[in-house]
């Protein structure tokens, strides 16, 4: 037994800790992607189920440092993303020497499939508020808001909303966040603007006698932060990278969410496309906010598949849905309310439309179909969507 | 009747010519494929609600290799403490294939090879062959193996399993196996029922490198039996692993 002792004492020595420690400074990152191999049976292990935590990932571990040691870079932390075979690396690069150029030269290693900075995104709203007693919702005229709650509510829909920190205790929000995490690095924070403001017009309670009411209010929210504010104040931006939208999206997709919310746009992003579209194929919907200024609008909004959704005043000819994106009221921080412009509330009202027509015209292996000015984009026909078109002539708001 | 289930007719040396076939294979690893390795420590090695230690402590090398294509293949061998000295006690391949599906379940078929040897109480050695189908999820694995010689010869036998894992917090699980075995025709002499049932639950933690894991197995019907007398079949481990 003493041998036996020892010998346990000698491994925890050997043991040199790997903890993830992906915020422990500003110096630039990259990702590096290796192979996760499908976890099975071992000759003389326990083979219970689950993934990342067997021999193989200790290899990958090695082979990730060796990897980090020939291109001079350092090997800080890494997130396994089973449902799409890969497990993610975070390497730091030396500052003076581009990212780009570290992701490039990693990627040619035989034992990496790829490589690619980390990439900023940006919550594209203007979180000013100017008004928080305004009392009208743009949607409540423009989409019949009232008549569509009459067929359906979101009832049974979840919606992950992968954005900044939700105010879950918000009044107009209690009781709708099913499962609230934090993949931003570092400490976390009580609530954020555009999170909040983002959850609140995809889910606000309706009939509560105070804010404002969801277009989905009988959804359930998955609060995911992987964005934060930069600074206090109202002009404070909101910005994401493609690593913590990566995590947040990889958990959305495990969970099954019927609706994926992405209100910001970016640079594209392998990573995030390949982790996308297994959301799709497992039948996600995934709203992303457009952004005229950037190509195709940003990433996501860019990629196939992904619903583009842009404020009815950039709507255009061969271009994204347009959906109601100046002057809406939503959920602040602190329990208060304010208004928002932009195309990220467009895309969270577009969000809440698709789980109301999941709910109301749900067929099994039936994609859900927006109806709209013209195929595939421009000003989005809310009731003809939910209802149908020939149920909607004579409805009034 | 006291089940003198583990040691029977073959010897450890003939697994030997595998162990050095797996390992060729691991040092001729394109660049591409993966290969691992681990080596654990326990208080008292169990397999399917036994002890193959004598209850005495024991460490296991194991070595594995993964190819992009989904093909794999294992090599492990475990040593015991034994009262009489350090013994090979077991020493097992496997071969088999995974495969990724759409939903992100993993379709597992491979053959096993596994070999168990007494350095002390008993005299002669035993093994089996075991061909398995599976299929395995994030927190959930099933599993079924078939054996057209388990521990003896013409002896059949079907195991089914089903493993589960819940991650509540970072770092930690709490891992739950349950295992029932049915031998096909003639219940060998070895053996006082037709049908064996395992189970474990456990929980384990992640330090740095080290994974450990503490667990509470056992088995039913009957006992288990080395060092010359019957042992309860239930028991407390405590395993180290590090994985490289």
């Amino acid at each position: 037994m003493t041998r036996l002792c020892a010998a346990l004492l000698l491994l925890l020595l050997a043991a040199a800790p790997l903890q993830a420690r992906a915020a422990e400074d500003n110096a630039p990152r990259i990702l590096m992607m290796l192979r996760l191999a499908p976890a099975h049976f071992r000759a003389g292990s326990g083979y219970g189920g689950g993934y990342g935590e067997d021999q193989s990932a200790a290899a990958r571990r090695r082979i990730a440092a060796a990897v980090a040691k020939r291109n001079g870079l350092r090997l800080t932390g890494n997130w396994p993303m089973p449902i799409i075979g890969i497990d993610c690396f975070i390497l730091t690069v030396p500052k003076g020497r581009a990212p780009a150029e570290a992701a490039a030269q990693v990627a040619r290693d035989a034992a990496v499939e790829w490589s690619e900075p980390i990439e900023t995104f940006e919550a594209k709203g203007d979180p000013t508020p100017n008004d928080p007693l305004y009392p009208a919702q743009p949607v409540a005229r423009a989409w019949h808001l009232t008549m569509l709650h009459r067929t359906a509510t979101g009832h049974g829909a979840r919606i992950a909303v992968i954005d900044s920190q939700v105010d879950v205790r918000h009044p107009d929000l209690a009781g709708q966040i099913a499962i609230e995490r934090n993949f931003v690095d570092g400490v976390g924070v009580a609530a954020e603007r555009h999170g909040t403001g983002i959850a609140g017009v995809i889910a606000a309670r309706p009939d509560n006698g105070v804010g404002i009411v969801g277009i989905a209010p009988g959804a359930r929210l998955l609060a995911l932060r992987a964005c934060a504010e930069q600074g206090a104040g109202p002009g404070a931006a909101t910005l994401c990278d493609s690593l913590s939208l990566a995590r947040a999206v990889s958990f959305a997709v495990e969970q099954r969410a019927d609706v994926i919310n992405l209100s910001l746009a970016g640079p594209p992003s392998r990573l995030l496309e390949t982790l996308l579209r297994i959301g799709v194929t497992r039948g996600a919907t995934v709203v992303a906010a457009y952004d005229p200024k950037l190509p195709g609008g940003g990433f996501p909004a860019s990629m196939p598949g992904v619903v583009a959704v842009a404020e009815t005043a950039v709507g255009q000819a061969g271009g994204p849905y347009a959906a109601p994106g100046r002057d809406i009221p939503t959920t602040q921080p602190g329990g208060r309310w304010y208004l928002a412009s932009g195309s990220s509330y467009a895309a969270a009202e577009v969000s809440g439309l698709i789980a109301l027509i999941r709910e109301a015209r749900a067929t099994p292996g039936r994609r859900t179909a927006l109806v709209s000015a013209r195929p595939g984009g421009g000003e989005i026909d809310a009731c003809a969507s939910v209802v149908g078109k020939a149920k909607c002539a004579g409805l009034r708001p | 009747m006291p089940v003198r289930a583990w040691w029977g007719r073959r010897n450890a040396r003939v697994c030997v010519p595998e162990a050095l076939l797996a390992l060729g294979l691991l040092s001729a690893v394109p660049a591409r494929a993966q290969w691992s390795g681990q080596v654990s420590v326990t208080n008292d090695e169990r397999w399917r609600g036994r002890s193959i230690s004598a209850g005495r402590p024991a460490a296991t090398l194991s070595l594995g290799y993964d190819d992009r294509s989904g093909v794999y293949a294992d090599a492990s061998a475990t040593a015991a403490a034994l009262l009489e000295g350090a013994a090979l006690v077991s020493a097992g391949v496997d071969a088999g294939y995974a495969w990724r599906l759409p939903g992100g379940r993993v379709l597992d078929l491979g053959v096993t090879r596994r070999e168990f040897r007494s350095g002390a109480t008993m005299p002669r050695g035993a093994g089996y062959t075991e061909a398995y189908l599976g299929i395995g999820g994030r927190s959930l694995s099933a599993r079924l193996h078939y054996s057209p010689d388990y521990l003896w010869r013409d002896t059949s036998t079907l195991y089914a399993t089903l493993d589960g894992v819940v991650r509540p917090a970072p770092g930690w699980r709490l891992l739950a196996h349950g295992g029932a075995m049915q031998f096909l025709g003639t219940v060998p002499r070895y053996s006082s029922n037709r049908t064996q049932f395992d189970y474990s639950l456990g929980v384990a933690r992640r330090f740095g490198r080290i994974d450990a894991q503490l667990a509470w197995s056992g088995g039913a019907p009957g006992t288990d039996f080395y060092r010359g007398a019957e042992h309860a079949r239930r028991a407390v481990t405590l395993a180290l692993s590090l994985g490289f």
